[in-house]
């Protein structure tokens, strides 16, 4: 029964996690559980209340929002190893995109009610996060910034 | 006899005939021209031929099609002023005049013994569909070859059929990216450098080839030297508006260099500080 692994070794092994500690990672793993969503299923819901964000085990989700007479608009995706889910960080703590499996997908859910908490009760694990949650959020920004840019239009 | 040197005097256009103009995309064709008579043409990936339009004007074109290709020359060109419009209008039998080849090429000699990294943006991938081309060819020359192409949506990527046949080979990888898609799309969505990751690349055995708008370019290349790869194993196409394309008019001056002959490709470490200089 020895390779039987747990949540806290997926995120021990998780590019996202690795500058935490042990400990952190312990507190971490207790909000967290493994699951499994078929293609097509909804992981979050625009609009609803964010309680929780994901780690991407195996397969891919895609971000969308729905576009009136377009359908489902692709914003990005969201492979092995990645984070999906922001919105469980900050009031008014609701999904401001769909995130949906688009092949069979297995996570980690973890619980962003649950982390708070925990995050107010130990600051040091609160600063720990939000430092592996600026780092992705910046550079997510920054790659949203080059395509508002729109950087393939410029053709001479 | 190579078109060169056919022609001594480099500003007198050759007569080319058009085989065939297709629609790549919405506003992009890609035109076959031959000459006539039929001399064999001979470029190396990454330069570019002057095309006219008898009465209209001319503008510099990278040569899009395959280097070992006898006896035909082939153009990718996006219609966005007068004489590109003419060009992408022209029928089969038309006449238009050419000069070149131009400029230096891609570093195929250097690159030898390494991965090669081809990013591409938007039209940027014609320029370099010739490199692809050659790789492919001498594949035994170099290691592992990856191709990282974005365009803003699905339907204006080019060359779609060799896109998928280049992704099945199996010393190639091919990574697409978009701004936005729809449901249906299976690449990815996001910029070129988000996919740099992917390609796996060992930055002291690789050599990157990057071709479109500078603003892509820029952030490709500082995306590159990130992952550890050195700013001279980085190379760039740049693009002026050019004139004479022998280095005499000073059209296409880009800081101490002129792109028609110090160019069009330059390692990122020659023009680095000139990326940073606005209106240059």
């Amino acid at each position: 029964m020895g390779n039987i692994r747990t949540v806290k070794d997926f995120l021990a092994e998780a590019t996202f996690f690795q500058d935490m500690e042990e400990r952190h990672l312990e507190l971490l793993s207790g909000c967290g559980k493994i699951m499994h969503f078929e293609a097509g299923d909804f992981l979050l819901k625009e609009g609803s209340e964010a309680n929780s964000f994901y780690l991407i085990l195996k397969g891919e989700v895609v971000v969308e929002s729905y576009v009136p007479a377009e359908g489902p608009m692709m914003v990005a995706k969201v492979g092995v190893g990645n984070i999906t889910g922001f919105s469980w960080l900050f009031p008014p703590y609701r999904n401001q995109f769909d995130s949906r499996a688009l092949t069979k997908v297995t996570v980690i859910h973890l619980n962003g009610k649950c982390l708070r908490g925990k995050a107010e009760d130990n600051h040091d694990l609160g600063y720990m996060l939000m430092k592996q949650f600026a780092q992705i959020m910046l550079q997510r920004m920054q790659d949203n910034r080059r395509r508002i840019l729109d950087i393939y239009s410029r053709e001479s | 006899m190579s078109l060169a040197a056919r022609n001594e005097y480099p500003m007198h256009p050759a007569s080319f005939r058009v085989l065939k103009i297709q629609e790549e995309i919405s506003g992009c064709f890609t035109l076959t021209l031959q000459s006539d008579p039929v001399v064999t043409p001979s470029f190396v990936p990454g330069q570019f031929y002057m095309l006219y339009i008898f009465g209209h004007g001319e503008v510099p074109i990278s040569a899009s099609g395959d280097p070992v290709e006898t006896e035909t020359l082939t153009f990718t060109v996006l219609t966005v002023g007068s004489i590109t419009k003419k060009l992408c209008s022209l029928k089969a039998g038309d006449t238009v005049g050419l000069r070149g080849p131009f400029g230096n090429g891609w570093p195929l000699e250097l690159a030898k013994g390494h991965d090669v990294l081809v990013i591409a943006g938007g039209l940027g991938l014609a320029p370099l569909r010739p490199v692809i081309y050659h790789l492919i060819s001498h594949a035994s020359d170099y290691g592992k070859i990856t191709l990282i192409y974005g365009t803003r949506t699905s339907d204006m990527l080019l060359f779609q059929d060799e896109l998928a046949s280049w992704d099945e080979r199996d010393n190639m990888m091919v990574l697409l990216t978009v701004d936005s898609a729809e449901s249906d799309w299976h690449g990815h969505v996001g910029v070129v450098t988000e996919l740099i990751g992917k390609a796996g690349i060992d930055p002291v055995r690789t050599t990157a080839m990057v071709c479109g708008p500078e603003i892509m370019m820029r952030f490709t290349a500082y995306a590159l030297i990130d992952r550890g790869m050195a700013a001279s194993d980085i190379s760039l196409s740049m693009e002026r508006n050019m004139k004479c394309a022998l280095g005499h008019c000073g059209r296409c001056q880009y800081g101490p260099h002129f792109i028609c002959k110090d160019g069009p490709v330059f390692a990122f470490d020659q023009v680095e500080n000139l990326f940073r200089v606005r209106e240059v």
